[in-house]
């Protein structure tokens, strides 16, 4: 069903655009990954309308009041919270919903790069079963040109570039998407959040074949322009890192402290 | 959106990437005989099969030891070494040569590597390099070549010939490990091991093209584009050259000079991946729609045609008008080789019957047939030529 369903129908595609685009491999994965986010633009779109909204409202006054007068209990805390989603009409899991549809996309396109890619026999052997018996001159495509400037696509980036790109324009992409919260907590968390997912890709990006590079840092950039649609980018918060090293500790300007503390104490004593 | 669920989704996702792409090996065993043994190669071992019991002889590394290296090519065989080409462990892209003690394979001989990764990594048994294996360093890091040795060893007058994914073919000494030539024209992977015959390295790309090298130095005698790529050695019968094409075609070509000798390719139902095999004037091939063909030699007039309920890799085997060849469900067919008929499907021993991707290896003097399995839970089994189970052969761990 999984390969009825996704991986063949992407696997096609993608050796479709390939003999269409001058059997270049590398334009095949920016045209076919630009491809997938037009289609899925809707699910997106909704994504970041729900988290526009959610942080709207986490930002008004109404929010504030009910942190501060149930600061004590988180039960009570959640109840009131839930209630005030509802009378503004805000489903809590209305950006989950769509990024949980775009998973299946996402790992079908990473298995149909991986599978179109075939560097060994039994690889080639399973792409064998993908192909669609009617798609024109197949056959004489494989195996895919997988050489692009001076890297394998079915390999990892030996000189460590395409990871550095990954990395760059999946950090860019988590802070653009996850925009500041008031609430110090939700701010920790998407902090943590955008670093998690950063290494996670750049560790992919290490092991896995360049062409996967490829496709992560044009869907990264894709992300980012799409936010722009319809949203208006803090680029100062893009790169403010802000890493706390203590997790558990809210993202404040608490370590500021003890350098005013110091500066204090050295006009005391003067 | 609640950012409660982001960092749970991100590990389901790394876990579903991880998981989803994952192939349990890179290719089926390797499967060569020699005397009363056979030299099976799979995954982190060579092993050495007594032929009478199934019984282990000896392996490559000993029991317990695992160098990370990956095997599975079809051994080069003679009386005093076993070449055998290697992986490096997964991701590496490198590989490796080794020759081995025919008498006790965990004794190397020699070894040879491509690349400064292979050197490293097997620092222990002072390898030999190829000239190429220093070549092209920029700030010490080595480009990105896939240095794997997937096809098999053709092990001719004591020389070693193979393909490699790098797109090179090398011959080799085999008594030594000394490096003697390479040919680097090839734009594309080998996977198949060479034909050798009277002088002349017959070699089949995955760039379409069969080229014809001159067995003392590499020099292309006549290449041949045949549309599709070649991932199956070709048979050599009476000057003649009959190779199978992912572009679902089976060719006849002068091996002199390469010209097509039938009017017109035969045209199978899917991939020709498996080498065509001879036998008393007809040319038998498989295709993965699970076609199995018998031709006329001469004119590649089809005699006939069985199909199979699974996609069928390997090359057929053929002894005593009985054509031997497994599919990828892992079921094993006897076929009558005047009719297509099929005579009995012998019975693949153990739970897991695994994928039949390699060409069964007939031992004519011993009245076995050996049919190694891909995930199988025995690793080899071996049947009488009338289909009776005689022994299985699963490795320990």
């Amino acid at each position: 069903m999984w390969d009825q369903l996704i991986i063949n129908p992407m696997i096609n595609s993608l050796l479709f655009l390939y003999s269409l685009l001058f059997n270049n491999l590398t334009l095949t994965i920016v045209v076919f990954t630009v491809l997938i986010r037009v289609l899925t633009f809707p699910l997106t779109w909704q994504q970041q309308k729900s988290s526009k909204a959610m942080q709207a409202m986490q930002q008004g006054d109404e929010w504030k009041k009910i942190q501060e007068k149930h600061a004590g209990d988180r039960e009570k805390l959640a109840q009131e919270q839930m209630k005030l989603m509802q009378k503004a009409g805000v489903n809590p899991l209305g950006g989950c919903l769509p990024l949980v549809i775009q998973f299946p996309i996402l790992i079908g396109l990473y298995q149909a790069i991986t599978n179109a890619i075939a560097a060994s026999p039994a690889q080639l052997l399973q792409l064998s079963t993908h192909i669609y018996p009617f798609l024109p001159n197949v056959n004489k495509l494989i195996p895919l040109d997988n050489q692009f400037l001076w890297m394998n696509l079915g390999l990892p980036d030996p000189f460590y570039v395409m990871p550095m790109l990954v990395v760059l324009t999946s950090w860019v992409q988590s802070k653009v998407i996850t925009p500041p919260s008031a609430d110090p907590n939700a701010a920790q968390m998407a902090q943590t959040t955008a670093l998690t997912t950063t290494l996670m890709f750049g560790w992919f990006s290490l092991t896995f074949a360049s062409g996967l590079s490829i496709y992560f840092v044009v869907s990264n950039i894709l992300g980012v322009l799409q936010y722009s649609l319809t949203n208006p980018i803090n680029w100062r918060n893009i790169f403010n890192l802000g890493i706390s090293f203590n997790f558990l500790a809210p993202a404040t300007d608490e370590p500021k402290r003890p350098a005013r503390e110091k500066e204090k104490a050295r006009a005391k004593r003067k | 959106m609640s950012r409660k669920f982001l960092i749970p989704l991100a590990l389901v996702l790394t876990l579903l990437l991880a998981a989803c792409g994952a192939v349990p090996a890179n290719s089926w065993p390797g499967l060569s005989v020699m005397g009363d043994r056979a030299y099976i190669a799979f995954n982190t071992h060579v092993y050495a099969v007594n032929l009478a019991d199934g019984s282990e002889v000896s392996r490559f590394p000993a029991a317990g030891v695992n160098l990370g290296e990956l095997f599975f090519s079809d051994p080069g065989v003679s009386q005093d070494v076993i070449v055998v080409g290697s992986e490096g462990p997964a991701a590496s892209y490198s590989g490796a040569l080794f020759g081995l003690d025919p008498n006790n394979l965990n004794t190397v001989k020699w070894c040879l590597v491509f690349d400064q990764k292979a050197q490293q990594r097997l620092s222990t048994f002072n390898c030999k390099a190829t000239p190429d294996a220093t070549q092209s360093i920029i700030f010490g890091i080595a480009p990105a070549v896939d240095n794997r040795l997937i096809g098999g060893i053709a092990l001719v007058d004591g020389v070693a010939y193979f393909g490699m994914a790098n797109n090179k073919v090398y011959a080799v000494n085999a008594a030594t490990g000394e490096y003697k030539w390479r040919f680097d024209q090839a734009t594309h992977p080998v996977w198949a091991a060479p034909l050798v015959d009277d002088g002349t390295v017959y070699v089949a790309s995955l760039d379409h093209t069969l080229y014809a090298l001159s067995s003392a130095d590499g020099s292309v005698k006549w290449q041949k584009d045949l549309g599709s790529s070649l991932a199956g050695t070709p048979a050599l019968a009476n000057g003649t050259l009959y190779i199978g094409t992912f572009g679902n075609e089976v060719y006849a070509l002068d091996a002199a000079t390469g010209n097509a000798k039938w009017s017109q390719p035969f045209k199978a139902m899917n991939w020709v991946w498996g080498g065509p095999t001879m036998a008393e004037g007809v040319v038998y091939v498989s295709d993965l729609g699970g076609g199995v063909f018998a031709l006329e030699a001469a004119t590649g007039a089809q005699q006939w045609k069985t199909v199979l309920p699974a996609p069928v890799r390997a090359s057929p085997a053929v002894s005593g008008g009985v054509v031997f060849i497994g599919d990828k469900d892992g079921v094993f067919h006897r076929l009558n080789a005047q009719t297509g008929a099929e005579i009995s499907k012998p019975e693949i021993p153990g739970d897991n019957k695994g994928q039949l991707l390699n060409m069964p290896v007939i031992v004519p003097d011993r009245d076995l047939v050996l049919v190694a399995t891909y995930q199988g839970t025995n690793l080899l089994n071996a049947y009488d030529l009338n289909g009776n189970f005689k022994w299985p052969f699963a490795p320990t761990q």
